[in-house]
Parts: structure tokens; sequence; C-alpha cells
């Protein structure tokens, strides 16, 4: 499960580097874009354009995080969710969120083990 | 830590609005022994560039309250010796490539490796403090280049580097013209390294990296006490006492600077701060600029007697794209040295990508090609550079045929625009344009024309004349 979701070798010498302050950062900055992207879709019913635009900003600092632990995955869900937000495509980004939540998820989970294992 | 790092307090501002992200570099960059200050969006970044005055900036481009891009636009207004070193993320490599079209050092692509991270910021600070400085400076090829590289081979280059063998013998005053981005300062450093000065320092200064207070003190110094409580200063003059001062920008001191350090160039000699004894000065000096000196003197930037002392022997830079050959064996130098800093092998330049870099204009000459080259670099594996790794609008603009038929159109337009007129009429019209089509710029347009700058100031008071 590990090896989909990250590159455990990356994301080690990462949280290693920073300590459990850097985890609970990015545990912290995770549920940031998660809800931010939750908030941005249900706004995107009411105002298409803001919402969409809303959601794209999450998205892209969602995959910045994604990109610096070595989430591939995620990396690639939300690159395609930000170009769907591109193009206007609410239906597309409104199906990859479940998959990008859950994979934030997943990797919450991870970060919170690290921080567990090594304090 | 570092020389170079031991003293960057506050001349590194990291700007990045996702915290945890801040937070690692700011913890990479500490354990290498920079100190930096932070902001996490554009607004707070513009108030801490007016508080420090950074002389790097790790900018992210996409902030929440502006886009990144204004935020480097007015930083680099205000202070144009920053280094700005973009961060963005896979997938917008366009925009970071159109940042560095617009001025950034250099970019960066998630996810920031520490080493990677760590050589940027290092030689962001370090060209930053070579052009700022009056310190003794060390100029360099980019990436430490070997100088026969850098040189090349085309006719262009071969007949320049005589002509620099020529001049570093003599004592006379050097002004090396080119556009941004050619190595006018490479080769200001070769005037040097080949002078009777060569074992006394070469000092440069950029004055347009300094307001006229701070100019004046980093040309002439600071006595303590006279500015605040400023640690004393030699200043640039003094220091290059002996040697060469490399005075990058010289229109963009104010006349009264100007005329002071004609004073001193004539006088051998000048007055740090009144009451205080003359402090003898023996200098070559060497200009550079973007630039012609004739127009900044005809526009009242740069005064007569000033223009008459640094515009003796000028030496111009081509452009990359007037240089043939040159542009492969600098891509492939380049290539390997890029490729070895990313941790990667790229040693050969195939034939289309060879190709397409010959009939790419290079704008921004050897830095867009260097900027080129990582890209290429940073996304793909060598040890060949191939067609399909350079960029998109490279790539269909090399390959984009120039079609007879608009060139048919143009001469029949052209033949019907001259029609009924004289031959002075058409080369009034000719010479005109070309001054157009050159922003107004007489030497620019006259290199176009392969004519005499002279010569178009002379036909241009005829005509005006003329007129009246």
């Amino acid at each position: 499960m590990t090896a989909r979701i990250c590159d455990q070798t990356q994301l080690d010498a990462l949280l290693n580097l920073g300590g459990r302050a850097l985890c609970d950062q990015f545990v912290a900055d995770l549920g940031r874009c998660q809800a931010r992207l939750t908030e941005a879709l249900g706004l995107a019913s009411a105002d298409q354009r803001q919402g969409l635009e809303m959601a794209r900003c999450a998205l892209h600092e969602l995959r910045g995080i994604a990109l610096t632990v070595g989430a591939t995955s995620l990396t690639r869900y939300c690159a395609k969710a930000e170009a769907f937000c591109d193009l206007g495509h609410i239906k597309e980004v409104l199906e990859a969120r479940t998959e990008i939540l859950a994979t934030c998820d997943a990797l919450t989970v991870l970060i919170n083990a690290y921080s567990e294992r090594t304090s | 830590m570092s020389a170079d790092a031991s003293s960057s307090a506050g001349q590194l501002l990291l700007v990045e609005d996702t915290p945890s992200l801040l937070m690692l570099y700011r913890t990479v960059l500490n354990r290498a022994g920079y100190s930096s200050i932070s902001a996490t969006n554009g607004t707070e970044a513009l108030a801490k560039f007016e508080d420090h005055r950074p002389g790097v900036i790790m900018l992210d481009l996409m902030l929440p309250d502006m886009d990144g891009m204004a935020v480097m636009r007015q930083i680099l207004a205000k202070q144009p010796s920053t280094r700005v070193i973009v961060i963005t993320a896979n997938g917008s490599i366009d925009k970071a490539l159109e940042a560095t079209r617009k001025g950034a050092h250099e970019f960066l692509v998630k996810p920031l490796g520490d080493q990677r991270l760590v050589a940027a910021v290092a030689n962001a600070l370090s060209e930053f403090r070579t052009q700022t400085g009056a310190a003794k400076a060390l100029l360099h090829t980019p990436y430490d280049l070997p100088l026969a590289d850098f040189l090349g081979n085309s006719d262009v280059m071969r007949h320049l580097t005589q002509k620099i063998k020529a001049v570093a013998k003599s004592m006379a005053p050097v002004f090396i013209l080119g556009e941004r981005g050619t190595g006018k300062k490479t080769i200001a450093r070769m005037v040097h390294e080949q002078s009777q000065r060569a074992t006394r320092p070469l000092v440069s200064i950029n004055c347009s990296a300094h307001d006229s207070d701070d100019l004046e003190a980093a040309l002439f110094g600071i006595t303590p006490g006279t500015l605040g409580d400023r640690a004393e200063n030699s200043g640039a003059l003094k220091n290059a006492d002996g040697g060469t001062l490399l005075l990058e920008n010289p229109q963009d001191m104010t006349l009264e600077l100007q005329a002071r350090l004609v004073s001193a160039l004539q006088a051998g000699s000048f007055i740090p701060a009144a009451g205080s004894a003359p402090v003898p000065i023996d200098i070559r000096l060497i200009s550079c600029a973007r630039a012609h000196p004739t127009e900044e003197m005809h526009a009242g930037r740069l005064s007569e007697d000033l223009y008459y002392r640094l515009f003796v022997i000028p030496l111009t830079m081509p452009p990359l794209s007037k240089r043939g050959d040159d542009i492969v064996q600098l891509a492939t130098s380049f290539l390997a040295r890029i490729a070895r800093q990313e941790g990667k092998t790229f040693t050969i330049v195939s034939d289309d990508a060879a190709n397409i870099l010959l009939k790419h204009q290079w704008h921004g000459n050897i830095r867009e090609l260097i900027n080129v080259l990582r890209h290429a670099v940073v996304l793909h594996q060598g040890p060949n550079l191939t067609s399909e790794m350079l960029p998109e609008d490279m790539i269909t603009h090399a390959r984009t045929p120039k079609s007879n038929v608009h060139q048919d159109d143009a001469l029949k337009g052209f033949e019907a625009a001259i029609k009924g007129l004289t031959m002075a009429e058409i080369e009034q019209r000719a010479v005109m344009a070309a001054i157009e089509r050159h922003a107004g710029s007489i030497p620019q347009a006259a290199r176009e024309l392969d004519i005499a700058p002279s010569t178009i100031y002379r036909k241009r008071d005829v005509w005006t004349k003329s007129k009246d």
C-alpha cells in the first residue's frame, strides 16, 4: 500500500530532516488543502467559475506537497484534476475528488505513523 | 559553513505559501548555513523586500493574493540586481521559462532536491555579491566553462578574440557592448587577465544596482561616522588601484556622480571625505552596457566628459544567434556541466536538436541557452539531447518552412512602396524604418544597415533641416 501512495525512502528522508514539527505541518497542510478543495467544490455548485478556480488553487498546493513527499499517484490525480478545472469540466473534478481525498488520508496516516515511530 | 553562507542574514527571502514546504526549505538552507527571512504571500513578500532589500529571492509563482510574476516584476524594477529563483511544479515549466525570459535568475522544479536547492542559493548569492559588491570580484564564465569553449570558433568570435589580445596590452579604456546575456563580463575578465595588470585586482561595480548615495559610497568609499553607523569601506576606486575597474551601466550614475568620477580620473586622485587627504589612484577602466554610450550621451544620460573617458576602444559581443556553430559547441559544454549538477549524464547534442538550436533566435542569448538546456536535463534522461526535449515553441518555429509566397508578397509590397521615389527618398525611408525597428536606437540601426552611426546622425540632421 505504502509503495503505491509514495516513495517511502523519500518521505522518511524528508521527515527525518524536519522532525516532528515538519510531520505535523505536513499533516496540517494536507488537512487544510482537503478542506479547501471540499469547500471549493461546494461553492462550484452555485458559482462554477469561482468554485473551480478555488479548487484549482487547492489542487495546485496539494500537488506541490505531493511532489515534495514523492506521492506519485496523488501528484498525478491533482495534475489531472487541475487540468479539468482549467477546462471547466466540473463533473470530472468531482469524480477525481474521491480518489484525491482518499489518497490524502492514506498519506496522512503514513506521516503520522512515521511521527509516532520516531517520537 | 561556507564564507558565502556565513553572511547571508537578511539577503535571502523565501516566498512560499505552503507552510510545510516553507519549513522544509528553511530547514535545508539552515543546515547549509544560510539564514533566511520568509513570506507566505505576495504582499508580505513586497513588504519584506522593502524592509530588507535581500539579494536573492526564492519565489513560488503561484501565490494566494497575487501572481508571482507580478511580484518578481516589482522587485526587479526596484532592484535589478536581485537574483530571483523561481519555484514551480512540474507541468508549469512554460511559466517558469517565461519568468526567466522576464529576468528570473533561474528556476527550480518541485520536488527540490537538497543539494540542488543549496547550490542554486549559493550561486545566486555569489552572483549578487559579485555584481553589487565593491570588493574584489572574480568573474567566471557561466558554469566555469573553459574560456576556449566559451569563445568558440566562429569568425565573429575569432575576430573578437584577436581584438581582445591587442587591446589588453594597452592602457586604453575599453567599452564592451552587447545584448543581455552575451557574456560581456567574461570578456572584461579576459581583457584584465591578458593585461599587465592581471596580478592586480579586477573590481566590478554595477551602477544600476545602487541608488545614488550608495553608489557614491561604493565608488569613493565611506569614512566611519560619515554615513550613519556603517562600517568603513575603501570604495571601488581605491580597491582597484593598480588594477582594473569594471563599470557596468555607467549611464545609470547621476550626472553629479559622473562629474566627480571624471574629476578623479583626470586628477589621478580623489578626496574621500571633506578635509581628508587625496587618495592617489592608478586604474584601467573597462565599461560595459547594453545601451550604446553614444546614444546615452545624445539622450543626456551620459555626460560628454565621461563618454570620452570611457568610450575609447569598443568591443562588441555578438548575439548568440550570430555565432553559428558556436551555439552547438556551447550547448554541448553547458549540457555536460548542467547534467553533472543535476546528477545526470548528458554528453551529446543530437543532429536534430542541433538543427533546432541553430535556427532559434536566442533573444536571451547564453542565459536563454542555459535555461533551455536545464529544462531538458531536469525533465529527461541522457546521454543524448534530442529535439523532443526542447521547448515546443522552439521546435515549431524551427520546423515552419519559410513561405516563398510571403516573400513574393513582401517583394511586391516593397516595390509598390518605393514606386516613384527618388534614391535619396528611398534611403531616408530605409534608414528611418531601421531606427523604428530598433526602438529609436541609432547605433543598432547603423549596425543593421552596416553603416557608421555618425552617418545616420549626419543624414538625420540634413533631413531635419530640409524639413524646417
